[in-house]
């Protein structure tokens, strides 16, 4: 058989249960498909042959997750396999432990076939800020991916694997997966455990799935959460299940903020957005107008500050002591992100930065509770354009938090959302919606997601490469 | 010149729980392989997060609890950032602005010490530091410390001996630590100065590397003539920009210049992300105050309305099990005079031995006081230490050796007579002199083995010589 | 908030907490210190007199776990990954200058 690697999780399932085809064929498909494509495109960092061709020949494919080929963002530990955060600074650095998720992965049978490539330490949305170079959009290898998960975002769009798992602190899943016109899952804060993930920004990092549909991205998630008692912010609930579908919306009340229409939005984008608007009407929502959504630039705000401040500290165990190389390997970005962090959590600003910030943050917390008194769920644009041109990101110091300002709010308030194809530009570049909802209501989230992706066919297309 | 020293404490106790603070390593790092006692939270290793004991945690509420202080409803942990090799995270957690414990005292000699907190955090890895390099091992990271800070009421080298002294005697007490100097798991950082003519105070230097009680009293004298005559040559004031820090050298008996300008440390506390709040609710710090032992001072006064002597109630008071013993032999009996005869036994005949405290039966205390008119007060200390060493009822064992005092005026009278026969020249003296009768009492005791009571012995002997 | 503050000097000392070294082609990086942190002056719009900070947005309260040792690494996995050890211990420049 060819062209296994094209299947979703739930064809792939399917079809290793039917016997059409083993676990080994299927992972060989992916590792043939990446051995043609990665050079162009870099989505990984490192590729796991041997060992993943060994795996899928005793798995038993029967488990949840049995022999199918899984990409992992390279920010996740994984023990034997070298985890670098896309840093030189962790260039050889075999992780001593697996991170909670990877071992739910691998009990569920996951078969790792590769890291996937990041903006160094996560700090981007571009991908381009990597050690290892940047990764190519496979819609258009002229243009970026979005990051941070840029490179578990990019091999899902190319068909270099059937799942992969990334993670957001604000926008990293949400934001590839829409610049490359896949599907990803960003959980509520806690859902996912984040023991065994380099940590970014602790107080809103949250794990999640990047696939080919939305099922499967359910699927997924469900096998990743679950309370972890080695992460103390971690949910104390038993993990995710994916609800039941929905045939209609009838009864629900879908908001759509004007503010996540700002001046500078692609027409493109704004118009798939509201055309998506009116299919959710099709179907029995009611939309509603939110005329007085917190503006997002305060977010930005936030996030700026509060990342920063995190990144310099959560950075300081990279000594060169006990693993990795000394501080001099840190690129100028995470030197940048380190500085302002230190900046402002020094004697003195405090209060005028990190302290505001986080007040800030309260506001924004209220104010999604507010909006959340009116609908049942938010809708907008994920990012206010399509994937910008190679190159955009370089020496704008504010590039990521523009590019993610509409997904920042919902993280910087730990709420739930996905990010799933519904249109495309002039150039044929994938426009994506985005859906958030209270915490811990992912259910709300998948059934309207799945409801969309039911009625349209945008995530059937695939760029030709 | 007038000179009033300024003193105030920090000290560190590292907590004797099983596992460390934030992970499930063994705590225990004394004498223990480099090394072999860590795991991804303790070593920093990338994406590990902590997650608190909550032994540690309700230690160091009881130890707050015990030096009288308030108890924050609601804490938090903090991050302290610094860089230095043994610090695995780069950053230290540690609590900042809500602490678990505040406002606490402990009195010495009827002065008061202010306690400003008493706060949760971990400790360091160690550093060795050999020639050319520095090897660094990390069973201690992450190991759990209380720190208690003072304020600055202690005034002299010795009122600082005391409040350690009675810090340690807590902290023992209520079993969170061995709070041992020498051995490192109580570590003491005076920080000094000095106000002179009630009008001029010197800068505050804080002194560290003090391994010993006597080091700790020693570098405060020393420190205390430094600064004066550093002040008479320089007149240096303190300000908000010149605190130093200053090491102590056991060895030349002096402190060294360490660090410069403390004022330019910049920690950049935050909130810990990692580790959500934790809230001790009011029925909690209840219970933890209520399961609390009797705490030394208290009992010392207790003891003393039982009528002990000053010196006897601290003896007692000191050791925790030495005193809990003595508690339950008490409560057998409530006399004041029963508290002293148990006392005085417990401190005399038991105390000169290395006793083992679950031997001492409390019983025995009371059955010998019962039975104290009738064997001598030389027999009572040889019965009770008899009785601890064999377990026996000492009352068996002086049936046993036919060591009660014969009361029987009968069998008195019988041996007296014996006493008398035999002795013609010393009933001759007693003729001569009545003073003399001492002679023959002493006989009559020894051929009654002690038995005799003497004042009886005594009166039969005269009534026969009439 | 005022970006003015960040001179030279605050710059080095910022440089030197961070334990970072700033090579000469990396001094843009001053330029974007001041530019962000004049871009989240923004949020002196908002008034946040009464309002108290979130530093957690899950609620959650009393995670402690229970005192019990689990299994620690080997010394040999816990040592692997470094550049220099000795005799079980990780090994590092010097750190002390005595100064006595």
């Amino acid at each position: 058989m060819t062209d296994l690697n094209k299947l979703t999780l739930f064809q792939a399932r399917q079809g290793l249960k039917s016997k059409k085809f083993t676990a080994p064929e299927l992972v060989q498909s992916c590792l043939n498909r990446i051995k043609s494509l990665d050079k162009k495109l870099n989505s990984f960092v490192t590729i796991v042959e041997e060992n993943a061709l060994k795996q899928a020949k005793t798995v038993d494919i029967n488990l949840p997750l049995g022999g199918i080929p899984l990409a992992v963002k390279d920010n996740y530990l994984t023990k034997d396999i070298r985890t670098t955060a896309s840093s030189k600074l962790l260039d050889n650095y075999i992780a001593q432990y697996d991170a909670t998720t990877i071992d739910k992965l691998k009990k569920a049978g996951a078969i790792i076939i590769g890291k996937t490539n990041l903006d160094a330490w996560a700090h981007g949305s571009s991908t381009e800020s990597s050690d290892y170079g940047p990764t190519l959009n496979p819609w258009n290898t002229q243009h970026l991916p979005g990051g941070s998960s840029g490179g578990s975002a990019a091999a899902i769009a190319a068909d270099e694997t059937i799942i992969s798992v990334g993670s957001e602190t604000a926008g990293s899943i949400r934001q590839p997966a829409a610049w490359c016109g896949v599907v990803g899952f960003k959980p509520t804060y806690g859902r996912v455990s984040r023991y065994g993930i380099i940590a970014m920004k602790s107080s809103t990092d949250s794990p999640g799935p990047i696939c080919k549909s939305v099922d499967d991205a359910a699927t997924l998630l469900g096998i990743m959460s679950g309370h972890d008692p080695l992460d103390a912010t971690s949910i104390d609930e038993d993990p995710w299940k994916k609800p039941e579908s929905r045939q209609n919306l009838n009864g629900l009340k879908i908001g759509l903020p004007l503010s996540y229409f700002p001046s500078q939005i692609q027409p493109e984008v704004k118009e798939a957005i509201l055309k998506a608007a009116e299919i959710f009407k099709k179907f029995g929502a009611q939309i509603i107008e939110l005329p007085d959504v917190l503006d997002p630039k305060y977010s930005i705000a936030v996030y700026t500050i509060l990342q920063r401040s995190e990144v310099s500290s959560n950075l300081a165990r990279f000594d060169g002591i006990r693993y990795g190389h000394d501080r001099s390997f840190f690129g100028t970005e995470a030197k940048r992100r380190i500085m302002l962090g230190t900046y402002s959590l020094s004697a003195g600003y405090y209060d005028a930065y990190y302290l505001k910030a986080q007040k800030v943050r309260t506001l924004i917390c209220q104010d999604f509770d507010k909006q959340f008194q009116k609908v049942d769920a938010i809708i907008g644009p994920v990012s206010p354009t399509t994937a910008l041109k190679v190159g955009a990101s370089k020496g704008q110091a504010m590039f990521g938090e523009l590019q993610d300002m509409l997904v920042e709010p919902s993280s910087i308030a730990g709420l739930p959302g996905i990010s799933i194809p519904c249109g495309f530009d002039k150039i044929a570049l994938p426009v994506s919606l985005q859906i958030i909802a209270p915490q811990r209501r992912e259910d709300l989230v998948y059934q309207i997601a799945k409801l969309f992706e039911d009625n349209t066919d945008y995530h059937l297309q695939r760029p030709t490469l | 010149m007038k000179i009033t020293p300024i003193i105030g404490l920090e000290v560190h106790v590292e907590l004797k729980t099983q596992s460390k603070m934030f992970c499930g390593c063994s705590a225990d790092h004394f004498h223990v392989e480099a090394n072999t006692h860590t795991c991804p939270v303790c070593l920093g290793l990338p994406g590990a997060l902590p997650v608190p004991n909550k032994t540690a945690c309700e230690w160091c509420v009881k130890l707050g609890l015990a030096l009288g202080c308030s108890i924050n409803e609601q804490s938090f942990f903090e991050r302290k950032n610094y860089f230095y090799p043994d610090l695995a995270k780069g950053y230290q957690i540690t609590q900042l602005q809500k602490p678990f414990a505040i406002n606490g005292k402990l009195t010495i000699d009827d002065h008061e010490i202010r306690i400003n907190r008493a706060h949760m955090e971990e400790d360091t890895g160690k550093s060795v530091h050999v020639d050319g390099s520095t090897l660094l091992d990390f069973n201690r990271s992450g190991v759990p410390l209380v720190e208690i800070v003072s304020e600055p009421d202690i005034q002299s080298a010795k009122e600082a001996k005391k409040y350690l002294n009675k810090l340690q005697q807590i902290i023992r007490y209520i079993g969170i630590s061995d709070a041992d100097i020498e051995k490192g798991s109580m570590r003491c950082e005076p920080t000094v100065n000095v106000c002179i003519d009630d009008q001029f105070y010197t800068p505050l230097v804080e002194i560290k590397n003090v391994a010993s009680l006597t080091g700790v009293m020693n570098a405060i004298d020393f420190e205390i003539n430094r600064q004066v005559k550093q002040f008479e040559e320089d007149r240096q004031q303190k300000n908000s920009s010149n605190k130093t820090t200053r090491g102590w050298d056991a060895d030349k008996n002096q402190t060294f210049l360490q660090r410069e300008k403390e004022g330019s440390a910049d920690y950049r506390y935050f909130p810990e992300p990692d580790i959500p709040p934790i809230i001790f609710s009011k029925e909690k710090i209840e219970e933890i105050q209520k399961n609390l032992p009797k705490l030394p001072g208290v009992k010392i006064s207790e003891y003393k309305m039982l009528g002990l002597s000053d010196y006897d109630a601290n003896l007692l008071a000191e050791d925790k099990d030495f005193s809990e013993i003595f508690d339950k032999i008490i409560s057998l009996d409530n006399s004041n005079e029963f508290a002293k005869f148990s006392a005085n036994l417990l401190l005399g005949p038991l105390k000169i031995i290395e006793i083992e405290i679950e031997k001492i039966n409390p019983e025995y205390f009371k059955k010998l006081f019962d039975k104290k008119s009738e064997l001598s007060s030389t027999v009572i200390k040889q019965l009770i230490l008899d009785s601890y060493q064999s377990g026996l009822d000492p009352l068996e064992i002086a049936q046993k050796q036919n060591l009660f005092q014969i009361s029987d005026t009968g069998a008195l009278e019988k041996l007296a007579k014996e006493v008398i026969e035999t002795n013609p020249k010393a009933v001759e003296d007693y003729h001569k002199n009545p003073l003399a009768i001492g002679f023959l009492v002493g006989r009559l005791m020894k051929v009654s083995r002690g038995s005799a009571n003497p004042q009886s012995g005594k009166e039969i002997l005269e009534k026969l010589l009439k | 908030m005022s970006d003015n503050s960040i001179t030279d000097a605050v710059f080095q000392h910022t440089a030197r907490l961070s334990r970072l070294e700033i090579k000469p082609e990396e001094a843009s990086i001053k330029d974007q210190l001041i530019e962000a942190a004049k871009y989240v002056k923004v949020l002196d719009e908002l008034d946040t007199k009464d309002i108290s900070p979130t530093f957690q947005v899950n609620h959650k309260n009393n995670v402690l776990r229970q005192d019990k040792i689990e299994p620690s690494l080997s010394q040999d996995l816990a040592l692997s990954q470094a550049k220099k050890v000795s005799n079980g211990y990780f090994e590092t420049a010097p750190t002390i200058n005595k100064n006595k």
